[in-house]
């Protein structure tokens, strides 16, 4: 019995149009994926789904029940549930007053029914083969048991559909067998899930039907059992067109960098060496360690193993340590990392140089600002006056300006953590060139990003991360979506195992 | 790179200088309204008064400290303590070298026991200064009842400096109470101090990378700490200067005052330093304000006391409800004038999108 169908969603944002003409349908009983790459349309098509934004067109049939313009609290009523993420739940209260959170069970004077609570939390454990303590504090939990308990509290409205998004992120692969169990003996039950996630062995371990979505366009729908891996991540990924004008080879130099065993917070034994003027791009899902990587690299996270040669020095200590050795990193996140929110573009170009030349503690700002000048020319910075505040630049502008301070600090190795997050297309093609301008300069530069046609631009090689570890490298010429994404979901295992 | 030059800019960058200037043209109406003639004079006694000097020296460390987003409740203890240190030293040695010496190394000392207990250990600063706000003037009170009076130089409960050393006319006398004539004006020594030192740290905070560190660590401590700035030694080192700065104070207090009384000396003092940081300007969640701000808050906090002194029929002891009073509807003005302007443009774009609405469904 199909108990949910979703026809004709449309939803455009401005002129952006991110869902057009959308058919989605979940069976009783049966967990669905949905897959597509970031950016494809998975969540608007949830968010529409449990109400929180309204769709430009179309109908979605929930039990039977039309709903044309569902709201939050509608969908909630109706038996929908989403189970975030990020988990929602409270750390600092018990488990039972988590799952009874907004909905408490009070006598006439309004004073909470623990005992009861407790007692129907315990029940309700029971009946799913749940084992957690009602009584526990919510923090002394694990990451799974906190997952479970999000889905109990779901269950506990008798959720009839619930969608699941990425809920396997911060499991181990234990927690995830547990998880899946679960949902297997719920599933008999006759609950029905929408399965949100990039890793293919967990889909093809758990999921019945699948759909993908691809650039808000419905792409293919079908059962897991007819399915392979690879046909998937073709569908994910499509025919994508790459102008590589931009790219051109270039002689390298000798090795200026040098990982060795380099273990540390999310990745393990790294060994990598890389030599002047490359380019080289990390990539890998959300999680796979790449990025933490890149600020072991810059000291910003302690190393736990091996060393990292720059030169001939190893290298360790503080990042001002890393940075007089010539290391530079620009920080993903740029407003929570790279902004100092409360000083002038100018400021905020010269804070890190400032870094590693304490020895003259006066600021000269004549001087500061003829390399402002210098730099905002060399990557055309457009920006009125040094001494407004970095709020009144774009993004892509903002992220030159802090191209610049990294640049402004000398650095023959360049670290670039996402540089075109939240930058506009005509920034990032702007950016690719600066990009290959730098290794044209002789600089060593490595950028970690989880857009593939990104890599096809600029990198010379490409590595590839899965939880912690490189699994494959590519070269220039053999870097093609589909072949990443097939590595860095570990498809290439999935299809091993069958 | 021309600057605009609007109203509303200099009032919200500036706003300490009117606040200052409104409130020293209340104090000349009410000196008038007494019958007595507005003169220099009393602006001289605002400028050297303790309020003005001693607060206001504290209160530029106190600025530091909140510009890096943290908060300093010791002071007004470790007032108390470094001035006993001072007036002991002074007492015993009757050198003004090596009471300096002792007043700014006690005041380092009490700084860095707060900055290594935020820092190193990673305790919240409220709760560090609270503490040493307790332990540092508790410690003065305890050793001022047994100490030998020939190096507390009193027998009263109090460190006061000794007339008897060849010195202390010199410090007392010609430093501590005396003024300097400038053609018609006399300014108070110590208030050349004070002013050398918001001098010191106006350059400081614009013009030395330090200072653009402190701001940073304030601003955006992630973003400081990804280009390379030690935000622990920042967040010490702020402390630390707090520290010489109450040095720098005891020394003020022991050659104006010329002694300290723990019971009841420097109690609250943290209270009007930070209150004459924010009437200054200065941001209380960190990373803006100008130093300049601090001297003006000083001088408008110092003034308020003298208003209500100078009014007849109102006892001192009302003083703090109206220093409470303008410090909430001076900051109550700085923060809810921007809401208003807010709700003002929203209600603005609201009327405009149901203005172009309604003429897209006329057309």
């Amino acid at each position: 019995m199909t108990i949910l169908e979703m026809k004709h969603i449309s939803k455009a944002f401005g002129a952006n149009k991110v869902l057009d003409d959308i058919h989605f349908t979940v069976e009783e009983g049966e967990i669905h994926a949905l897959l597509g790459e970031n950016g494809a349309g998975k969540s608007t098509l949830m968010n529409i789904l449990t109400g929180v934004i309204p769709a430009d067109a179309g109908m979605i049939t929930f039990l039977g029940k039309k709903y044309p313009t569902p709201t939050i609290a509608q969908m909630e009523a109706a038996g929908i549930a989403f189970v975030h993420q990020e988990l929602n739940v409270i750390n600092d209260l018990t488990v039972s007053d988590n799952i009874f959170l907004c909905r408490e069970l009070r006598n006439k004077l309004g004073i909470l029914k623990n005992k009861e609570q407790i007692a129907r939390t315990k029940q309700l454990f029971e009946s799913l083969g749940v084992d957690i303590d009602p009584t526990a504090m919510v923090s002394s939990l694990k990451t799974s048991e906190k997952q479970l308990l999000e889905i109990c509290r779901a269950l506990y409205v008798d959720a009839k559909l619930l969608i699941l998004d990425e809920p396997t992120t911060a499991l181990s692969n234990a927690e995830i067998d547990h998880l899946f169990e679960i949902l297997r003996s719920l599933k008999a039950q006759g609950k029905s899930f929408i399965f949100i996630s990039h890793k293919m062995p967990e889909i093809f371990a758990i999921a019945d039907r699948y759909t993908v979505l691809r650039n808000g366009e419905f792409v293919s729908s079908g059962d897991i059992k007819d399915a392979t891996p690879h046909g998937i991540t073709s569908d994910m990924v499509g025919k994508t067109y790459v102008d590589a004008d931009v790219y051109q080879p270039r002689a390298l130099g000798e090795t200026v960098l040098e990982l060795h065993n380099f273990s540390g917070t999310g990745f393990h034994k790294i060994n990598l060496t890389a030599r002047r003027g490359e380019i080289i791009a990390f990539t890998g899902l959300a999680g796979c360690g790449s990025s933490e990587l890149m600020q072991t690299m810059f000291g910003a996270l302690p190393i736990e193993g091996g060393y990292m040669k720059v030169g001939d020095q190893k290298m360790n200590g503080r990042i001002a340590k890393f940075m007089k050795k010539g290391v530079a990193m620009l920080p993903a996140n740029r407003k929570e990392n790279s902004v100092v929110p409360d000083m002038t573009i100018l400021e905020n170009f010269y804070l890190a140089e400032h870094a590693i030349s304490r020895n003259k503690p006066m600021i000269r700002k004549k001087d500061e600002l003829a390399r402002y000048e210098q730099q905002k020319q060399a990557l055309n910075v457009k920006a009125e006056s040094p001494e407004l505040g970095i709020g009144s630049l774009s993004g892509g502008n903002q992220q030159k300006v802090f191209l610049a301070r990294w640049l402004n600090t000398g650095a023959d190795v360049l670290l670039f953590d996402n540089p075109t997050q939240g930058v506009d297309v005509g920034a990032k093609a702007e950016i690719y060139k600066l990009i290959l301008g730098f290794a044209e300069q002789g600089k060593t530069v490595i950028i970690n990003t989880l857009e593939i046609p990104e890599i096809q631009k600029v990198a010379d090689r490409c590595i590839v991360f899965y939880e912690g570890a490189i699994v494959k490298t590519f070269a220039h010429s053999e870097v093609n979506e589909h072949d990443v994404m097939l590595y860095s979901t570990n498809a290439i295992a999935a299809q091993g195992e069958e | 790179m021309k600057k605009k030059f609007s109203p509303g800019k200099i009032w919200s960058n500036y706003s300490f200088i009117f606040v200052m200037i409104i409130i020293m043209i209340v104090y000349a109406i009410i000196i008038e309204g007494n019958g007595n003639a507005f003169k220099w004079s009393h602006i001289a006694a605002i400028l050297g008064s303790q309020n003005t000097c001693i607060v206001g020296t504290i209160a530029l460390g106190m600025a530091l400290i909140i510009i890096t987003g943290q908060i300093d409740l010791s002071p007004g203890s470790a007032l108390v303590l470094c001035t006993a240190v001072t007036i002991s030293v002074f007492n015993v040695t009757n050198s003004p070298i090596l009471m300096v010496l002792a007043a700014l190394v006690s005041g380092a000392l009490c700084g860095f026991i707060n900055g290594a207990l935020v820092g190193f250990a990673k305790m919240p600063p409220f709760v560090v200064t609270l503490g040493t706000q307790l332990i540092y003037r508790s410690l003065t009170l305890s050793v001022v009842r047994t100490i030998d009076p020939a190096i507390s130089g009193s027998s009263s409960s109090q460190f006061a400096m000794m007339s008897d050393n060849s010195t202390y006319d010199w410090l007392r006398m010609r430093f501590g109470t005396g003024s300097l004539r400038i053609g018609g004006f006399s300014i108070p020594y110590i208030t050349f101090v004070f002013i050398a030192v918001v001098v010191l740290f106006i350059v400081l905070a614009k013009k030395t990378k330090y200072g653009k560190s402190v701001y940073a660590v304030g601003s955006n401590e992630k973003s400081a700490r990804l280009a390379g700035i030690n935000v622990t030694w920042v967040k010490i080192s702020v402390f630390v200067i707090e520290g010489l700065l109450v040095g720098l104070a005891s020394i003020l207090q022991s050659c104006k005052i010329g002694n300290v009384t723990p019971a009841s000396s420097g109690v609250s003092y943290e209270m009007y330093a930070i209150a004459a940081v924010v009437l200054g300007g200065i941001n209380m969640a960190g990373g803006r304000g100008n130093m300049l701000g601090v001297i003006f808050g000083a001088l408008s906090y110092t003034t308020i006391n003298f208003i209500i002194v100078s009014i007849p029929g109102l006892s001192v002891d009302i003083q703090d409800t109206f220093q409470g009073l303008v410090l909430i509807i001076v900051i109550l003005i700085q923060t809810i004038g921007p809401i208003i302007k807010e709700n003002f443009r929203n209600a603005k774009n609201r009327r405009l999108s149901a203005a172009t609405e309604k003429a897209e469904a006329n057309t």
